[in-house]
């Protein structure tokens, strides 16, 4: 399962890759992007199975992000963690296509059951 | 317990405990107990990360780490020893760790209001906060780390 984790905190995606390396999921891999533009790219790139992106980035946001994906007729499983966890933004992502939003902070256990379902993918 | 400073609004000092205190133990491993803020003052060099709300509500969040509590918070989220971080790792960790404390207060605040990313620095806001703001509430919290201070400010 290859996984794009778009975020711009390194502390915060290292902490995701540990999170899920202890889960098993099968032939799991990372890609890491800082910003959304860099997310946007890396995904046309590499075909992840899963991008998991941040909400608070510079310039190009992970709602951004998403809506330019689904522009871009792009369907990858798409979901957020972030602090922004609000009833409107979970609105806005979903409305956006985005298939889960997890608020931080999480654990791990509830991040791998949000990741899991795509592992077959 | 707290610092409440001007009028109370749809944040409470108990919001920002129940929000830190979880954000410390679910990523640190950290336990925070609460102390009057006179009884736990910033000692030394400060790594302070700051973040602004706007929209319907108007304010900031700062989050003040002393250099010590600054190191272990990186320690723990980059799982390295305090010896290997950087100065840029310290930033990193304090600024994440603030921006979710922020992102958890805004979503008790009147819709729409906007976040920015947080703007992290060595001393420059440990004594007069964000220009601009009033201080609402300032909570003090001491942990095996050292003290730490989360204040919401209000303008």
């Amino acid at each position: 399962m290859k996984i794009l984790l778009a975020e711009d905190s390194k502390a915060m995606r290292l902490l995701v890759m540990r999170a899920l390396t202890g889960a098993a999921l099968p032939d799991l891999a990372f890609v890491e992007a800082e910003d959304g533009f860099e997310a946007f790219r890396l995904v046309a790139e590499e075909s992840p199975d899963l991008v998991l992106a941040d909400w608070n980035m510079a310039d190009v946001n992970g709602l951004d992000l998403l809506r330019a994906l689904r522009g871009a007729g792009n369907p990858v499983p798409f979901g957020f963690l972030t602090a922004e966890s609000s009833a409107t933004c979970r609105a806005q992502a979903e409305a956006a296509g985005a298939q889960f939003l997890l608020g931080k902070p999480f654990t791990a256990e509830a991040l791998v059951a949000a990741v899991r379902p795509y592992a077959g993918a | 317990m707290t610092d409440t400073v001007l009028q109370a609004g749809p944040i409470s000092p108990d919001d920002i405990v129940e929000i830190t205190r979880t954000v410390w133990s679910s990523f640190l491993q950290l336990d925070l107990a609460v102390v009057p803020p006179e009884e736990a003052p910033l000692p030394g060099r400060v790594l302070s990360a700051a973040l602004r709300l706007s929209g319907a509500w108007s304010g900031a969040v700062l989050l003040q780490c002393p250099e010590g509590h600054a190191a272990a918070a990186a320690a723990a989220m980059f799982a390295r020893e305090p010896a290997q971080l950087s100065d840029g790792d310290a930033r990193d960790a304090v600024g994440e760790l603030a921006n979710i404390v922020a992102g958890n207060i805004k979503s008790l605040l009147p819709a729409p209001c906007e976040l920015s990313l947080p703007s992290v620095g060595w001393d420059g806001l440990a004594s007069a906060g964000p220009s601009g703001a009033g201080l609402l509430h300032r909570v003090a919290f001491v942990a095996t780390a050292g003290v730490l201070h989360v204040s919401v400010w209000k303008g």
